[in-house]
C-alpha cells in the first residue's frame, strides 16, 4: 500500500525539525496510542489501539527515525505487531518551508499489512489509513501550536 | 457473567452467558440446537438465519444478552408439532437441497417473505433470499420450493377462511 | 413394484436435513471435548525465528500449545501428495504445523487446546511469535523467473515438474502449415470452492482401547485413514483408527484432501486423552481450504482454409500454492492436458504444463479439476477462431465434431472417447434457445443501441475416476476403484455399504433406488451406509463424478454376487434347477410355473438354514470392488444468452440452456439439481469470483465481503434438456453429472459476452467479468480488447 500525502503545519522546517524528533510531540500525533517509551537513540515503543472497520486490535510498535538530513527530511520506519496481524511501514517525511513561515510537511512511503486486517479489512484499509493520518496530523498541529505559543509566552 | 431469559421454540431457557457470547452459539452451544448453522464470519452467508420476534435475523449479528426477554424459533421450531412446514416439504418435494448445510437458514428467511408476501414472484423471492448464500443448488429448486410452500400456504389460507 | 431406475425419487436424506436434525462435524459434541485454535502465520514467506508459547499456556482454561517442531518430535512425517508427475517432480515436505519457515499466509505455526472456544482463542493470541519476513513470490510466471524468491529451502527454483503430451514435432508442422491460426492468451483465474460448511475435525483417541476415532468433514474418509496412518503418522496402525465423514455441507473438491487440522486434532487428541476439536472460521477458510484454477496459458489453435481445426498448441503455466496438496500434480496435466481435444477432431495437439510454487495457499481439485481449464482454453480458442474467420461458431463446432460413427476415438491426448453424440447435443440445444430468432433480436437490439451476445460451449469431461491400472502408470499412488456391499437382514430389509461419500449428492437415496429395484423391495426396506471406516469396508470417496459410475457398479457387482446365491437358495427351496429359475420383481420363480418364493423368505432361509442347499454357506452379504475399464466421457452442449449494460458494464444473463449426455440416468430429480448447480459455480468464475493477492502475498479477498459469489438474484433458472447415449463399459451406463455444469458453464458466459461486445472490437475480457472490467473494456477506446484483455497473473493480482 503506497502511503503519500502532505499536511501544512505552522513554523519553519528549522522550528519543527527537532520537534517531530520529539517523543512527546510524536506521541500526539499517533492517535490511540497509549503508552509510549524511548528504546534507544532514535528507536521508541508504543502500545496502539487501532480500529479499521470490522477489525480492532493493539499493537505492539516500535518507530525508528533514520536517515535525518536537518532540517530537510527524514525516514520513520514503523512496525506494529499485534493479534490483529502486523503493519510495516517505511515513510520519508520531507519538510517544505513555504512563503508564509509555514512547512508543508509530505510524506511518501510504502506500508505493508498483514493479517486479520488485511484480509477482512482490506478494502478499509487505505480509506482507514488515511483517517489514521489525518487525525495524527490535526493533533500533531495542535500540539506545535501549543508548543509555540509556549515558547512565544516564554520568549515574551 | 450476564443473565438472560430467552423463549426459544416456545420454551423459556434462562442461562448465564458471557456479554460477548453471539445467539448462534448460545443456540448451538448452550441448548444444542444444531441446526442453526454458521457458515461465515462476517454475516454474508445467512445460514445462521432464525426469527426473532417473528422477523428473520442473522443469529451471528445478535449477541445471546440482545434476545434476552425476547422470543427466538429456529429451523428445530418449524416442525414442532410433528408435521413439517409448508416450506419444508417444498424444500423436500422440489429438490431445493442438497448438502443440507444452507438450508435451515433459507428456510427460515423464505418463512419471513411468506409471512410478508403469501404469492412471490420469482424476482422477489430471489430478491429475499439474496442474504443466504447456497453453493448447491444455484438457487434454481430453491426458489420453485418457495413457489410450492407459497401455493400451499394460500390453499390452506382458503381452506381455513 | 414401481419402477426405481429413471424415477425422480424424493430424496430419502432431506428429512434429517429440513427439520435441522443434520449431524455435521461441527455439531458434534464430545464428553470432555476440548478445542483448538491454530496460530496462523500472517506473512506469506518467513523464517520462524522463536516461539514463545508461555503466555498462552498460562491461560486459564489452556490445556496446551503445541507447535511443528513438537509434532515431528514425536514422529509426525510431512503430509504427501497422492500423485507424481514424473520422476523429477519437487515434493517438499508439507508438516502439519510449520517448521522452520511458513510459506503462505495461514500456514499454521501452532496449535492453543483449551476446555472451550473461546479460551482457545483468547490464548492463540498470546502466542508470540517472531518471524524474519523473507520476499514472497505470488504469481506464479514471475516465480519462474530466475531471480524470483525462491519459496522453499533446498529447492534451486520454484518449478515442481515440467510436463507435456501430445507430439510436438507434429504439431509444430501442422501449426505452420495451417492457413489462419487463432492466437488466445487467457488467465483462468484463482477461484475459492466455499463449501458453506466450513471444514471442521475431531480427534477423538480412546487411551482403554488405544484406537483413535477421526470425525472429519471429508469426502473421503478411507483414504483420510490411509494417508494418515500410512504417511504421516507411522506410529498410528490402521487397524485402530477410525475415520468418519458425518454430513458433510458441501465440498467441490476441497474436501477431499488430507489437510492438517486433520492430523493436528488426532495427534493433540493422543496427546491430551480428550477430545479435540478444530472448525474454520470463514475467513480461516480462505486462507487453508485448496484453492482451485489459477493457470496462465497460450493457446494457439490452427485451421485450415475450410475451417477444419488441423492443430492445436497450448503452453499452461499452473499455479500450485505453496504446498503439493494431494491431488495438486494430477489436476492441471492428467486431468486438464488429456482434455483438450474437447469434442473435436483436431489431429495434432501437443501441450506443456509447468507446475510452479508460490507463496499461497495450496491449489487442488475444485469442482471438474482441470477440465474446466481445458473446456475454458478450448471453447474460448474455437469460439474466437470462428469470430476471426467469419463463421457461426455453431457450424465451426458442428464442422469438427467427432462424428458418432467414429467412436470409439482416440484422440492425439492419450485418451479414448468411448461414446458420443456431440451433433445431437448441439442441435437440441440450439433448438431449446432458438438460435435463429436469438440472431434476429440480437440484431435488432443492436440498432437500439442494447448489447445481447449469446454464447456456446461443447464440452466433454472424463469422469468415473478411475482405472487403476491407468492411473497407476499416469503416477497415482493408489488405485482409483471402488468397493460395495449389500447385507441382506434376516427380515429381507438391507443394507447397502459404499465407499463413495455423499455431501449433497444424494446417494442414500439413488443408491437405494438401485437396490430397491434390483432386488424388488420397497425403497424403505434400504439403508445406504457411507462415511465411517469402521463400517464400509474400503472406499475411494466421491470426486471426479464417480460415485454412481464407479461405487454404484460396484454396487450392481455385489448385487449380482447376492442374486446368484439368492437364486441358489431359492431353487433349492422350489426344488427346482438354479437356471430354471429366475428373478422378478421381487420373487423367484421356477419358469413357467406359480411356484414363487419371494426375496424376504429366502433373506430368513439364508439365516436360518434348517432346510438349505448343500455346499452354500448361510448368510446374505457380500462385497464386491469395481475397477472401471475406461473414464467415462460426459459431454453437451450449453448455450446462454446475455444483455450487457453499455453505461454500467452489469451483465445480465438472460437465459440459460443447458443439454447434456450423462449416460443413463437413475434420478432425474437429482442430475437436473447437480447441473444446476454445477453451471451456477461455473457462472460465479466468470462474473464474480476470483482470489486476489497483493504482491506481497497478503490475500486481499479473504471474507465474503470480498469475495463474491453468485446469489438468488444474479443468476436466471436454468433450462435443461437431456440426452442419453449410455455408457458402453459399466454395467448401468451411466456417466457421472456432478462437474459437467461447471465444466461447461464458465465458457459458456464469457463467449455470450464477448459475442455481444465483438463488434465493438473486443475480442476477451479476464475473468471475472465484473461491471467495472466490461465498462472498461468498453470505454478504453478503440483498442479496448488490448486494455481490457492484459491478463492480470493468475492470481488476478491487484
Amino acid at each position: 500500500m503506497k502511503l503519500e500525502g502532505e499536511y501544512t503545519l505552522p513554523g519553519r522546517p528549522e522550528e519543527l525539525f527537532d520537534r517531530l524528533q520529539d517523543p512527546d510531540v510524536l506521541v500526539a500525533a499517533i492517535p490511540g496510542c497509549e503508552r509510549f517509551e524511548r528504546l534507544g537513540e532514535d528507536t521508541y515503543r508504543g502500545v496502539v489501539q487501532a480500529r479499521l472497520g470490522p477489525v480492532q486490535s493493539v499493537y505492539t510498535t516500535t518507530f525508528r527515525v533514520h536517515d535525518l538530513d536537518p532540517p530537510r527530511s527524514y525516514r520513520l520506519h514503523m512496525e506494529g505487531q499485534g493479534p490483529g496481524g502486523f503493519v510495516q511501514a517505511d515513510v520519508l517525511m520531507e519538510l517544505i518551508p513555504q512563503d508564509d513561515g509555514h512547512t508543508t510537511l509530505r510524506y511518501s512511503g510504502e506500508a505493508q499489512v498483514g493479517g486479520k486486517i488485511a484480509r477482512i479489512g482490506q478494502r478499509l484499509v487505505q480509506a482507514g489509513a488515511g483517517v489514521i493520518i489525518n487525525k495524527g496530523f490535526n493533533d500533531l498541529r495542535k500540539r506545535i501550536l501549543e508548543d509555540l505559543d509556549a515558547d512565544g509566552a516564554a520568549a515574551a | 457473567m450476564a443473565h438472560i431469559s430467552i423463549t426459544v421454540n416456545g420454551k423459556r431457557h434462562e442461562a448465564d452467558v458471557e456479554p460477548r457470547t453471539l445467539l448462534v452459539d448460545f443456540l448451538r452451544e448452550h441448548l444444542g440446537l444444531t441446526g442453526t448453522h454458521v457458515g461465515c464470519d462476517t454475516s454474508q452467508c445467512g445460514a445462521c438465519t432464525v426469527h426473532l420476534d417473528g422477523r428473520s435475523v442473522k443469529a451471528c449479528t445478535v449477541f445471546a444478552v440482545q434476545a434476552d426477554g425476547r422470543s427466538v424459533t429456529t429451523i428445530e421450531g418449524m416442525s414442532a408439532d410433528g408435521a413439517l412446514h409448508p416450506l419444508q416439504e417444498g424444500f423436500r418435494e422440489e429438490h431445493g437441497l442438497q448438502c443440507g448445510f444452507c438450508t435451515p437458514g433459507m428456510i427460515m428467511a423464505a418463512a419471513d417473505l411468506l409471512q410478508h408476501n403469501p404469492d412471490p414472484s420469482e424476482a422477489e423471492i430471489r430478491h429475499a433470499l439474496e442474504g443466504n448464500y447456497c453453493r448447491c443448488t444455484g438457487y434454481h429448486n430453491i426458489v420453485r420450493a418457495v413457489q410450492y410452500a407459497a401455493r400451499k400456504m394460500r390453499e390452506q389460507a382458503t381452506v381455513e377462511a | 413394484m414401481p419402477n426405481f431406475i429413471g424415477s425422480p425419487v424424493k430424496r430419502v436424506e432431506d428429512k434429517r436435513f429440513i427439520t435441522g436434525k443434520g449431524r455435521y462435524t461441527d455439531d458434534i459434541v464430545l464428553p470432555g471435548m476440548t478445542y483448538a485454535c491454530i496460530v496462523r502465520s500472517e506473512h506469506a514467506h518467513a523464517r520462524i525465528k522463536a516461539i514463545d508459547t508461555s503466555a498462552a499456556e498460562a491461560v486459564d482454561g489452556v490445556l496446551a500449545v503445541f507447535t511443528g517442531q513438537d509434532m515431528v518430535d514425536d514422529g509426525i512425517l510431512s503430509i504427501p501428495t497422492g500423485w507424481a508427475v514424473g520422476d523429477a517432480m519437487k515434493e517438499p515436505p508439507h508438516y502439519p504445523l510449520a517448521v522452520g519457515k511458513v510459506h503462505h499466509v495461514g500456514d499454521g505455526v501452532a496449535v492453543v487446546i483449551a476446555t472451550d472456544k473461546a479460551t482457545a482463542q483468547d490464548a492463540a493470541e498470546q502466542v508470540m511469535i517472531e518471524y524474519e519476513p523473507l520476499p514472497a513470490v505470488v504469481d506464479a510466471t514471475a516465480a519462474l523467473a530466475p531471480d524470483a524468491p525462491i519459496v522453499h529451502d533446498g529447492l534451486d527454483s520454484n518449478l515442481c515438474f515440467d510436463w507435456e503430451l501430445g507430439d510436438r514435432d507434429a504439431t509444430d508442422r501442422a501449426m505452420a502449415a495451417a492457413h489462419h491460426v487463432t492466437t488466445y492468451e487467457l488467465v483462468n483465474q484463482r477461484v475459492v470452492p466455499n463449501a458453506i460448511e466450513p471444514r471442521s475435525a475431531i480427534g477423538h483417541y480412546d487411551p482403554a482401547r488405544e484406537e483413535l476415532t477421526l470425525y472429519t468433514s471429508s469426502q473421503n474418509p478411507h483414504l483420510i485413514r490411509l494417508l494418515l496412518c500410512a504417511f504421516v503418522w507411522p506410529d498410528l496402525p490402521e487397524h485402530k483408527v477410525r475415520v468418519v465423514s458425518p454430513d458433510v455441507g458441501g465440498g467441490f473438491g476441497s474436501k477431499i484432501f488430507h489437510y492438517p487440522e486433520e492430523v493436528i486434532c488426532a495427534w493433540a487428541s493422543k496427546k491430551l486423552e480428550r477430545p479435540v476439536k478444530w472448525t474454520a472460521a470463514r475467513s480461516e477458510s480462505f486462507v487453508t481450504d485448496a484453492h482451485g484454477r489459477d493457470h496462465v496459458s497460450t493457446a494457439e489453435l490452427g485451421l485450415d482454409a475450410e475451417g477444419n481445426m488441423v492443430a492445436l498448441r497450448v503452453k499452461t503455466v499452473a499455479n500450485l500454492g505453496a504446498y503439493l496438496s494431494t491431488f495438486a500434480p494430477a489436476v492441471p496435466t492428467y486431468l486438464y492436458g488429456t482434455l483438450l481435444a474437447g469434442q473435436y477432431r483436431t489431429p495434432h495437439i501437443h501441450v506443456n504444463v509447468k507446475g510452479v510454487f508460490t507463496n499461497t495457499v495450496p491449489v487442488d481439485a475444485y469442482r471438474g479439476a482441470g477440465r474446466p481449464e481445458a473446456t475454458f482454453l478450448v471453447e474460448r480458442v474455437v469460439e474466437l477462431a470462428a469470430k476471426e474467420l467469419g463463421m457461426d461458431p455453431a457450424e465451426l463446432r458442428r464442422k469438427n465434431f467427432i462424428r458418432p460413427d467414429e467412436f470409439p476415438y482416440d484422440t492425439p491426448v492419450a485418451l479414448q472417447y468411448d461414446s458420443g453424440n456431440y451433433e445431437g447435443a448441439l442441435d437440441k440445444a440450439l433448438e431449446m434457445i432458438g438460435y435463429e430468432d436469438f440472431r434476429r433480436e440480437q440484431a435488432e437490439a443492436r440498432k437500439q443501441g442494447r448489447l445481447l451476445g449469446i454464447g456456446f460451449s461443447s464440452y466433454i469431461e472424463a469422469c468415473g475416476i478411475a482405472p487403476s491400472q491407468v492411473v497407476g502408470a499416469l503416477g497415482a499412488r493408489a488405485g482409483l476403484y471402488e468397493s460395495g456391499g449389500i447385507r441382506v437382514h434376516p427380515t429381507g430389509k438391507v443394507e447397502v455399504f459404499t465407499g463413495t461419500h455423499s455431501h449433497g449428492q444424494g446417494h442414500e437415496t439413488t443408491f437405494a433406488q438401485i437396490v430397491a429395484h434390483e432386488l424388488g423391495i420397497p425403497l424403505e426396506n434400504v439403508e445406504v451406509v457411507h462415511g465411517d471406516t469402521s463400517r464400509v469396508p474400503f472406499g475411494m470417496g466421491t470426486y471426479g463424478s464417480r460415485s454412481l459410475a464407479v461405487g454404484g457398479s460396484a454396487i450392481m457387482r455385489a448385487l449380482d454376487k447376492v442374486k446368484d446365491k439368492a437364486r441358489k437358495i431359492a431353487a433349492h427351496k422350489l426344488e427346482a434347477a438354479e437356471e430354471d429359475v429366475e428373478f422378478v420383481d421381487g420373487t423367484f420363480r421356477v419358469k413357467g410355473t406359480d411356484r414363487t418364493i419371494g426375496f424376504g423368505d429366502v433373506a430368513l432361509t439364508a439365516y436360518v438354514p434348517h432346510d438349505y442347499p448343500e455346499g452354500v454357506e448361510p448368510g446374505l452379504d457380500e462385497n464386491a470392488f469395481y475397477d472401471p475399464k475406461n473414464f467415462t466421457f460426459p459431454f453437451g452442449t450449453h448455450i446462454c444468452t446475455v444483455e450487457v449494460d453499455p453505461d454500467t458494464g452489469v451483465v445480465r444473463i438472460l437465459r440459460y440452456v443447458a443439454v447434456d449426455d450423462v449416460g443413463n440416468i437413475i434420478n432425474p430429480m437429482i442430475v437436473e439439481g447437480q447441473i444446476h448447480g454445477g453451471i451456477a459455480q461455473g457462472v460465479g468464475q466468470a462474473l464474480f469470483e476470483g482470489a486476489v493477492y497483493d504482491e506481497t502475498g497478503q490475500p486481499l479477498t479473504g471474507s465474503y465481503m470480498d469475495y463474491t459469489m453468485p446469489r438468488a438474484d444474479d443468476l436466471p433458472s436454468f433450462e435443461v434438456g437431456h440426452q442419453v447415449t449410455p455408457c458402453p463399459h459399466n454395467p448401468l451406463g451411466v456417466k457421472g453429472a456432478g462437474e459437467a455444469g461447471t465444466i461447461a458453464s464458465t465458457a459458456c458466459v464469457v463467449n455470450a459476452v464477448v459475442d455481444a461486445l465483438y463488434h465493438r472490437g473486443i475480442r476477451d475480457i479476464p475473468m471475472p467479468l465484473t461491471p467495472e472490467r466490461v465498462w472498461r473494456a468498453l470505454h478504453a477506446g478503440g483498442d479496448g480488447a488490448a486494455a481490457a484483455a492484459a491478463p492480470a497473473g493468475g492470481n488476478g493480482q491487484a
